[in-house]
C-alpha cells in the first residue's frame, strides 16, 4: 500500500512551467517564487506527508532510518526532532491558536494596564477613589497610583455594602423609640453546632425572648447579623414570627469585607451614632464604631443568663436623658464585663439613694396623721404611706407592666396578625415565572407603597 | 463556623460532597451514555444498546465527576482551615490546586494550564455568584406611618 501511495506524487514543479510560459519578467517577486519552487522540483513531494501515515499506523522511511540507535549526544538532539516531527497537523494548528491566546492575552493585560492607569475621568472619580493626592499626568507614580485605586475598585465592589443607606430613615418623632440597639444574630442570640446524630441544631439564648420583647419597648431593635442573608432570615423570623420586636434586619450583604475581616459600619444605619447602640461578639465587626460597641463573649450554647443580666443595663441607658450614649459606654472600664461594672455602680447608687432618703424611709409604715386621716377617710393605708421607691424601680415596675401589656396584646391577636402575614404571602409570595421575566422581582418599595395604599382604602371604609 | 446548614461541616463535608458529585455524574452520565449509546446502535437495539452504554460508562463518569468533587472539597476545606477566612478566594483557590492536581500526570505545562483554567472557571462561577447576590438584595423598607400621629 505504501508503494502505491509512493507512486502517486504530485510534482510541486509541474504547474509551474504553464505559468512561467506566460513570461512576465517584470514581476521579480513572482519570478522569485518561481525560482524557489523550480528550486525543489526535481524532489518529488507525495501527497500524503509523514504525519498522516504516521497516524495511520505507516512507519516511514525517514523515520524508521531514525529509529536507529546513535551515539552519544546526538542521541538527545535526535529523539527531540523526532517528537516534534510526531506531531500531528492538529496538534500544530492547536499550538499555533495557543500562541494567539497567549498573545492576545499579553496585548491584553497591557492595554488593560494602560487603561486603568489613564488619567481621572473626572473630579468625581477622583475623590470616590480616594486618590485625592494622585495627580493626573504620565509621571510613573501617578499612573501606578491610579492603576492601583483602579484595580481596587473593582474587587471593593464585592467588598462594600450593597447600599449606602442601610436602613430606612427614622420613624416620625412619636413613633420613635429612644435608642437604637444593633444586635449581632450568630454566638449571641443563637448558637448553631454540628453533629452525627443530628445535624446542624440551632439554639436560641435562654432569656432572648424576654429580651427582645422587653427591650423593644425602649428601643429600635435591629439585627445586623454576619452571615448571607439566605442563611440567616429564616431564624430571624422565627425568633420574632409577629414582627412584635425586631424592626429591621441586616445581613452579610450590608457588611464591608476588609482584610479577610467582616466589618459592620453602623454611621451607615441612617441613624443618629449617639442613640445607636450596638452588642456583637467579634471585636473586628465594630472596629469603625467602637464608641457604640459593646463586645460580649460568643456564646458556647452552654446555659446562661447574659442576655437577662444585660437588660438593667440596656434598660437604665435608655431611661436616661442623654443625648449621646458614647461617653457612658466608653465610662465602662472593660465593656466585655459590662454587666458586673454596671451591677456594681446600681448597687452603690441604691446605696447612696438609700443614704439620701434616710428619713423618707425612716418615716414609711409608721403611724402618722397622714396615716389616720386616710383611715378615717376609707382610703387604703397603704397607698398614702407606703415605702418610697428608687426611680430605677419605678421604672422597672412601669416596663414590666408595658411588656405584660404588649404580651396580652399579642396574645389577643395573634391569629390576626398571622393571618395578615400569610395574607401578604399570598399576594406577593406567588410568583409566576411569566410574570418575573416580565416584570422582574417585586420592588420592596411597590410592595410598602401598595400596602400603604391598601390601608388608606380600610380606613376610608371604616370612615 | 458556617452558617450554610445545608451543608455539614469541614471534615464530613468532603465525604457528602464525594457523594453528592458521584450521584450527579451518574445521573448525568446515564442521561449522555443512554442517548449516546441509543443513537450509535443499530435499529432494534436502541434500547439494549442504550442501557448496555448507560452500564458500562456512567459509573466512570460518576467516578470522574466524584473525584473532582472530593478532591474539590479536600482542597476546599484544607485553605479554609490554612487561611481562617470564608470568601470567594478559597473556592478560587481550592480550584486551582484541584485542577493542578488532577492533571499533573500529564507534565508541568499541563498541571499549569489546567490548574489556572480551573481556577478561571470558579472565580467566574464565584463573581456570578456573588454579582447575584448583590443584585437580589433588597433594601429595607420600613413600616408605612400614618401621616397624623395618634391622639393619644
Amino acid at each position: 500500500m505504501l508503494s502505491v501511495v509512493r507512486k502517486l506524487p504530485i510534482r510541486a514543479g509541474t504547474r509551474i512551467p504553464l505559468t512561467l510560459s506566460a513570461a512576465r519578467p517584470l514581476l521579480t517577486p513572482f519570478a522569485l517564487n518561481v525560482r524557489l519552487y523550480s528550486k525543489d522540483e526535481k524532489k518529488h513531494q507525495p501527497i500524503l506527508n509523514d504525519d498522516m501515515l504516521a497516524r495511520a499506523g505507516v512507519e516511514s522511511e525517514s523515520q524508521a532510518s531514525s529509529e536507529e540507535p546513535k551515539e552519544g549526544g546526538k542521541d538527545d538532539k535526535e529523539r527531540s526532532s523526532r517528537r516534534r516531527r510526531r506531531q500531528t497537523s492538529k496538534d500544530l494548528q492547536r499550538e499555533r491558536y495557543a500562541n494567539y491566546f497567549y498573545a492576545a492575552t499579553l496585548f491584553g493585560t497591557f492595554a488593560g494596564v494602560g487603561y486603568m492607569s489613564r488619567d481621572w475621568d473626572s473630579k468625581e472619580e477622583q475623590e470616590r477613589l480616594d486618590g485625592a493626592n494622585i495627580d493626573s499626568g504620565f509621571a510613573p507614580g501617578a499612573m501606578y497610583g491610579r492603576l492601583t485605586k483602579r484595580l481596587s475598585s473593582l474587587f471593593t465592589f464585592f467588598s462594600e455594602p450593597v447600599f449606602e443607606n442601610l436602613l430606612p430613615p427614622p420613624p416620625p418623632e412619636a413613633y420613635r423609640r429612644p435608642l437604637t440597639l444593633v444586635l449581632t444574630l450568630d454566638d449571641f442570640l443563637i448558637h448553631s453546632s454540628w453533629d452525627a446524630k443530628n445535624g446542624w441544631r440551632t439554639a436560641k439564648r435562654p432569656g432572648l425572648d424576654y429580651f427582645l420583647g422587653y427591650l423593644s419597648q425602649y428601643y429600635e431593635i435591629v439585627i445586623f447579623g454576619s452571615e448571607y442573608q439566605m442563611y440567616s432570615e429564616k431564624t430571624v423570623t422565627k425568633l420574632d414570627p409577629l414582627r412584635a420586636y425586631i424592626q429591621y434586619a441586616l445581613y452579610r450583604e450590608a457588611c464591608r469585607y476588609k482584610d479577610g475581616k467582616l466589618i459592620k459600619d453602623l454611621s451607615l444605619l441612617n441613624r443618629d451614632l449617639g442613640k445607636t447602640v450596638a452588642i456583637d461578639v467579634n471585636a473586628d465587626s465594630l472596629s469603625l464604631n467602637p464608641h457604640n460597641a459593646i463586645v460580649l463573649e460568643p456564646w458556647d450554647g452552654k446555659p446562661d443568663d447574659t442576655l437577662v443580666r444585660l437588660i438593667p443595663f440596656l434598660e437604665y441607658l435608655a431611661n436616661q436623658p442623654i443625648k449621646d450614649v458614647r461617653p457612658i459606654l466608653d465610662s465602662f472600664d472593660d465593656k466585655s464585663k459590662i454587666i458586673d461594672e454596671f451591677s456594681v455602680r446600681e448597687a452603690n447608687l441604691r446605696k447612696q439613694w438609700r443614704e439620701d432618703n434616710k428619713d423618707l424611709l425612716a418615716r414609711a409604715n409608721k403611724p402618722n396623721a397622714g396615716n389616720l386621716m386616710a383611715s378615717l377617710m376609707g382610703i387604703p393605708v397603704s397607698s398614702v404611706n407606703k415605702e418610697p421607691k428608687m426611680p430605677l424601680d419605678i421604672i422597672r415596675e412601669h416596663g414590666q407592666l408595658q411588656y405584660e401589656n404588649l404580651q396580652k396584646y399579642l396574645k389577643e391577636n395573634e391569629a390576626k396578625f398571622m393571618e395578615e402575614e400569610r395574607k401578604m404571602k399570598e399576594e406577593y409570595g406567588k410568583m409566576t415565572l411569566n410574570k418575573l421575566m416580565t416584570e422582574g422581582i417585586p420592588n420592596p418599595e411597590d410592595i410598602a407603597k401598595a400596602q400603604a395604599e391598601k390601608a388608606k382604602q380600610e380606613a376610608d371604609a371604616a370612615k | 463556623m458556617s452558617a450554610d446548614h445545608t451543608r455539614d461541616p469541614c471534615p464530613v463535608v468532603i465525604l457528602s460532597d464525594f457523594g453528592g458529585a458521584f450521584s450527579m455524574g451518574v445521573i448525568g452520565g446515564c442521561f449522555w451514555h443512554g442517548i449516546k449509546g441509543f443513537r450509535n446502535s443499530p435499529y432494534g437495539e436502541r434500547t439494549y444498546g442504550s442501557f448496555s452504554a448507560i452500564r458500562a460508562r456512567a459509573p466512570v463518569v460518576g467516578g470522574n465527576f466524584g473525584v473532582w468533587g472530593g478532591l474539590f472539597s479536600t482542597f476546599d476545606c484544607a485553605v479554609k482551615g490554612v487561611r481562617k477566612r470564608e470568601d470567594a478566594w478559597n473556592a478560587i483557590i481550592a480550584g486551582f490546586f484541584t485542577g493542578g492536581s488532577l492533571a499533573i500526570r500529564g507534565g508541568w505545562k499541563h498541571t499549569r494550564n489546567s490548574a489556572i483554567s480551573c481556577a478561571c472557571f470558579l472565580g467566574i462561577i464565584e463573581g456570578v455568584g456573588m454579582m447575584l447576590q448583590r443584585v437580589m438584595a433588597q433594601p429595607t423598607i420600613g413600616p408605612a406611618f400614618p401621616e397624623e400621629p395618634m391622639k393619644a
